[in-house]
């Protein structure tokens, strides 16, 4: 398997399962992987601390896949889950929410855009929840800033689409998978069981899939690895 | 030759034609036994040949899939000559584009036989054969899932897969050999972005063949025609174990026109 031979992607979410399982993906596949983690990760050529919400820190990870060619991928695998429903969720919590998953990957886009470019153009892939198809009352904010970040996904990717060299940007949408809890969230997503338990690997796979030339006409649209849930989830 | 598919069998219906000959020679090349099925026998070889020639293992059957006593033949011939079934893909089909009120009760009838009626015989004999890693490939089109001027019979049948697509994931989800099922629908793909024969008849000739290849540029965000091949990438991951937890979804193949909802 070879299919990102001669490409630089930089991963993020890499101190975690989800982000490490796509560092190790694109690797065994032939990636020079930047993982942006506080710790050494496992298939990375270099491993980069990284605040998410820092447009600086967008900017170092940048520069640090220069070093290494040049990053033409991007894998937004940072997020961060809390359970809670609509109405016992304080505006602080919105907030922390919103900077585990929107901030990271909208500032994340924002910055590879011109990076990915310059190296001819290349692909985006934002890992989001399953619960942003299918709204989850027991995660209702996450499930909402889900669901705004698969429409991002599709804005982004109609701008990219038009503009040579041209960039296609997509989606992995997942099922209860192993990530990160924010705010004190006491579940995870696997312990409010609303979406079948899908393994990091796979969700891996399908970020691959989407983020080399066999998705070259491929752009905005989402791979659901969720069991089928997105398409019956009243199962 | 290690790939992704190794040791799976598939069948590909209208493995005589531009997009299934792509499929097959996909599926070879990633490591499967290919059976290649469909009514000309000709073509049919010259997909065998093909894979033959880069090194892979197919044969052909003759097939149609609108008739309900050929597809256990051709199960069992797959069965008996390849020992497993791993993946179907209903590749088989057909257009007819024509303004509502000129279509006629036949053009209805042959596009429901061909594009709804073929993959629901075809899913109801092989699922029962197929073992843990299965996988259902229907091909749809975009005009299954919006509406499209000239589209009404076609969008019909290939919306009633779409929709049937989804209902057998979730039955076959609750089986013991949770066989997958997807479906792709590809935009306008052509082989060098070149309308084949067979595309520019269904637009009435080379005028109304090169108007709707204008049009389609024009509507695409990524600004071209698409390749079989982009279909075959995507087959190729729903079919592998990669894509192990994929069912029920629609892999859009289209250069970005669903993105924008067209």
């Amino acid at each position: 398997m070879n299919r990102f031979d001669g490409c630089t992607a930089i991963v993020t979410g890499a101190g975690h399962a989800l982000g490490a399982a796509c560092v190790a993906r694109l690797a065994e596949e032939g990636a020079k992987v930047i993982a942006a983690a506080s710790e050494p990760v496992p298939g990375a050529i270099e491993t980069q601390d990284h605040d998410g919400t820092s447009e600086e820190s967008w900017q170092a990870l940048i520069a640090a896949a220069s070093g290494h060619g040049g990053a033409s991928v991007l894998v937004n695998a940072d997020v961060g889950f809390l359970a809670k429903p609509f109405a016992d969720t304080s505006l602080a919590e919105l907030r922390t929410l919103t900077a585990a998953n929107v901030t990271p990957t909208w500032l994340g886009m924002r910055a590879a855009i011109p990076a990915l470019r310059d190296q001819g153009g290349g692909y985006i892939l934002n890992v989001i929840s399953t619960l942003g198809k299918s709204v989850s009352t027991e995660a209702a904010i996450f499930s909402a800033l889900s669901g705004g970040l698969r429409i991002a996904t599709k804005s982004a990717a109609l701008e990219c689409a038009r503009q040579e060299p041209r960039i296609m940007i997509n989606a992995v949408l997942v099922g209860a998978v192993d990530m990160p809890l924010v705010a004190g969230s006491k579940s995870g997503p696997a312990d409010i069981g609303v979406a079948p338990l899908v393994e990091t690997e796979a969700v891996a796979a399908a970020v691959a899939q989407l983020a080399c030339a066999d998705s070259a006409y491929v752009t905005g649209m989402e791979i659901y690895a969720d069991g089928g849930y997105a398409a019956a989830p009243t199962r | 030759m290690s790939g992704r598919l190794d040791g799976k069998v598939a069948i590909v219906t209208g493995g005589t034609g531009a997009l299934g000959r792509t499929f097959s020679l996909a599926f070879a090349r990633e490591g499967a036994r290919v059976v290649a099925s469909g009514r000309n026998e000709e073509r049919g070889a010259e997909t065998v040949r093909l894979i033959n020639e880069a090194g892979g293992e197919a044969i052909f059957l003759p097939h149609d899939v609108t008739s309900a006593d050929d597809w256990p033949v051709v199960v069992d011939h797959t069965l008996k000559t390849f020992g497993r079934l791993d993946t179907l893909i209903n590749n088989a089909g057909d257009a007819v584009l024509k303004p509502i009120t000129d279509l006629t009760p036949d053009d209805l009838d042959y596009l429901m036989r061909l594009n709804f009626e073929g993959p629901f015989l075809g899913m109801q004999e092989a699922i029962p054969c197929m073992k843990d890693g299965g996988a259902i490939i229907n091909i749809t089109v975009l005009s299954a899932m919006v509406g499209n001027a000239n589209s009404t019979a076609y969008s019909i049948a290939k919306g009633s897969l779409a929709h049937l697509t989804r209902a057998v994931a979730r039955d076959c989800a609750q089986r013991n050999n949770a066989v997958r099922v997807n479906a792709i629908v590809p935009g306008v793909l052509f082989e060098g972005g070149v309308i084949s024969p067979g595309a520019t008849r269904v637009h009435g000739g080379p005028e109304g063949a090169r108007r709707f290849q204008e049009l389609i540029i024009a509507k695409t965000p990524l600004g071209r025609i698409g390749e079989p091949t982009d279909a075959a990438a995507a087959a190729v991951f729903l079919a592998s174990d990669d894509a192990r937890h994929v069912t029920g979804m629609e892999y859009v193949v289209d250069g970005g026109r669903m993105a924008g909802g067209n």
